[in-house]
């Protein structure tokens, strides 16, 4: 890397971080370290949300997402401007009416101690899990950029976020992540630009749209009903749905978000501001992919965009196959060229015909390309047992790394960091906040001083750091980033959100009955997950469902009722 | 610290007034009319791509 590019790098993420840090500085109390003191304006609630979901995932993995799978991810997120409206209505009323610290504290409120607790223990375990991936995928960067070996680039990212979010709490993070998420939208206005730019010349972004199109990567909307299929618009729209209600109604880090709002108004404006600019965000970065897709076209791609794994299985006993298959790779890149170049003569020509003759020549070319880089990466998998042999998250770095100009690839590289320090630390500090509010100060210690509260939340976000260090270490285990932390939160949230719906909706349900049904619906989620192969999407429907049901079923089998005698004594006092 | 965190500002336990105080520049149901109209419009624009183009 150039020194622009180290000086645009540190120099964006340090003004950041020290300004962050200014704005927060001298004492702070458990008020504004816990919950950013309830002063924030609904722009800044709007960008930490933003921020606090778009981790340093979002832009490496999705613009492989889309490369490899086209656009049709981006449906995945067609149920978040609903549950953004459902949150405004529903939701945010009562987390204020009830003056609740945590989401959790409030299932206190309406069931049991336990039922809060285990809904608070779920999200403990998943988020856990979760930050354990979100501090992996920039030590990708780095240990690329680097030379560095992975692990220990997670420590010392994981080091630095942890040092950074335990000094400055939740108000050091919402000012900071309003400044990185103008970086990262920004970051990635200017890297759709460049990309363009670097198309040859001659060729129209219409035509590039077009050549994506005719090779499948502009499935925007896919309408099938089939439920094994991932991303379809009812998946979207239905589990996405279940999806964002849980995630930003009942996971800490999001609800830690919105409740520092100075006021309703501020905090239901902060969602909905959300829930217009999501969709169009991720569907640019989505299309950066694919614009990206269409650059190979032009370029030949490398076999594998993992390089260091493929240079490692070139020095195997199967390496003499993996030249083959790089000849073999060239070739069929070659004759892809060569239908390309006609297909867009073609639409140059404007015959629909001529199109339609030469775009199935195009499909078979580039049907032969994917074969054989399928063909290397079973031949990667088999050379190195334990090698991640996929390579999707590689891509875009790869491309910015070997295409983009200097200060570019700086900036680029600060919007993925700036992305990994934002929701890692809004993860960080709602894990240490549950820990403490929800577990330490409700369970063992209701009376400490303030400081004291202070000094524990410093440890406890000190602790869930170290933890997702070394879960991060395990990350490497996982093909696709951001599917894996998906389909982690769904395999959870279901079930959360159920039991967050008994509360608000279903009066007559009690505390056991729902606590003892939310444990059989994780386990048949769990099971589900192992056992079959419904697109996870659905998860998030599925147990939110069972959580209703069998609550439903066990209430009216009487289920933790009262003994006869104390109901009749509480209907003569009515 | 129960105390200090939800007593510090107004807005904690607001009333139902407070809760169903619109914005300045638009009601409720205009602001959450704009949101799903967006997304229809996004999704329409998704469903015309994907049929133009594959």
């Amino acid at each position: 890397m150039s020194a622009l590019d180290w000086t645009v790098l540190f120099g964006t993420l340090g003004g950041i971080v020290a300004y962050g840090l200014w704005r927060t500085r001298g004492p702070t109390d458990a008020a504004a370290y816990l919950h950013g003191g309830y002063r924030d304006r609904w722009l800044t609630i709007g960008l930490a949300v933003m921020a606090t979901q778009a981790s340093a995932i979002t832009f490496l993995s999705l613009p492989g997402q889309a490369y490899q799978d086209g656009m049709r991810f981006v449906q995945f997120y067609f149920g978040l401007p609903i549950a953004m409206v459902v949150l405004s209505v529903a939701f945010i009323p009562r987390f204020y009416r009830l003056r609740v610290q945590t989401a959790y504290e409030l299932l206190e409120t309406r069931f049991d101690l336990k039922t809060r607790q285990l809904a608070a223990l779920l999200f403990l375990l998943q988020r856990g899990l979760s930050a354990g991936i979100t501090i992996y995928a920039p030590a990708i960067v780095l240990s690329r950029v680097l030379g560095w070996s992975l692990n220990g680039t997670s420590v010392i990212i994981g080091g630095l976020v942890i040092l950074y979010t335990v000094a400055g709490g939740t108000r050091a993070v919402s000012q900071t992540q309003k400044h990185q998420m103008v970086v990262m939208l920004g970051g990635m206005v200017v890297a759709f630009v460049v990309i363009v730019h670097r198309l040859p010349p001659g060729l129209s972004l219409g035509h590039a749209v077009s050549l994506a199109g005719a090779l499948g990567k502009m499935n925007v909307v896919d309408l099938s009903p089939d439920l094994g299929n991932r991303y379809t618009l009812w998946s979207g729209l239905v589990g996405g749905c279940f999806l964002a209600m849980s995630y930003f109604g009942t996971d800490q880090s999001q609800v830690q978000r919105y409740l520092s709002g100075r006021s309703v108004t501020e905090s239901r404006l902060g969602l909905l501001f959300n829930g217009l600019l999501k969709v169009p965000m991720q569907a640019l970065i989505l299309f950066v992919g694919v614009m990206v897709f269409v650059f190979y076209q032009f370029n030949a791609p490398p076999l594998s965009f993992n390089e260091s794994e493929l240079q490692r299985a070139y020095r195997t006993s199967r390496g003499g196959e993996l030249r083959d298959l790089e000849a073999a790779h060239r070739a069929a890149f070659e004759r892809q060229r060569v239908a390309v170049q006609e297909f867009t003569a073609a639409l140059d020509g404007g015959d629909a015909a001529a199109i339609d003759a030469v775009r199935t020549r195009v499909r078979a070319a580039a049907a032969k390309v994917a074969e054989v880089r399928g063909q290397a990466r079973v031949l990667v998998r088999q050379a190195l047992p334990r090698a991640e042999s996929g390579d999707a998250d590689y891509i875009f770095l790869s491309f910015v790394m070997a295409n983009l100009p200097r200060g570019v690839i700086g900036l680029l590289l600060a919007v993925i960091l700036c992305a990994a320090m934002s929701s890692t630390a809004s993860e960080l500090t709602a894990l240490g906040g549950c820990t403490v509010v929800d577990f330490y100060r409700r369970r063992y210690r209701p009376n400490e001083s303030d400081a004291h509260y202070v000094r524990v939340a410093r440890l406890a976000t000190g602790a869930w750091g170290v933890l997702a260090v070394v879960f991060a270490a395990c990350a490497s285990m996982v093909d696709n980033l951001i599917q894996a932390v998906n389909i982690l939160g769904s395999l959870f949230y279901g079930t959360i959100l159920g039991i967050f719906l008994a509360a608000f909706f279903a009066r007559r349900l009690r505390a056991t009955p729902v606590f003892v049904a939310a444990l059989l619906s994780e386990l048949l989620v769990v099971a589900l997950w192992l056992g079959t192969n419904i697109g996870f999407l659905w998860f998030n429907l599925i147990g939110c469902a069972a959580v209703l049901l069998l609550s439903s079923v066990l209430t009216a089998s009487g289920l933790g009722a009262p003994p006869a005698a104390s109901r009749r004594t509480d209907e003569r006092n009515r | 610290m129960a105390a200090d965190a939800r007593d510090g500002d107004g807005a904690r336990g607001a009333t139902r007034g407070e809760m169903d105080a619109a914005p300045p520049f638009l009601t409720w149901r205009a602001i959450y009319a704009v949101v799903l109209g967006a997304l229809a419009a996004e999704i329409a624009a998704g469903i015309a791509l994907s049929s133009l183009l594959s």
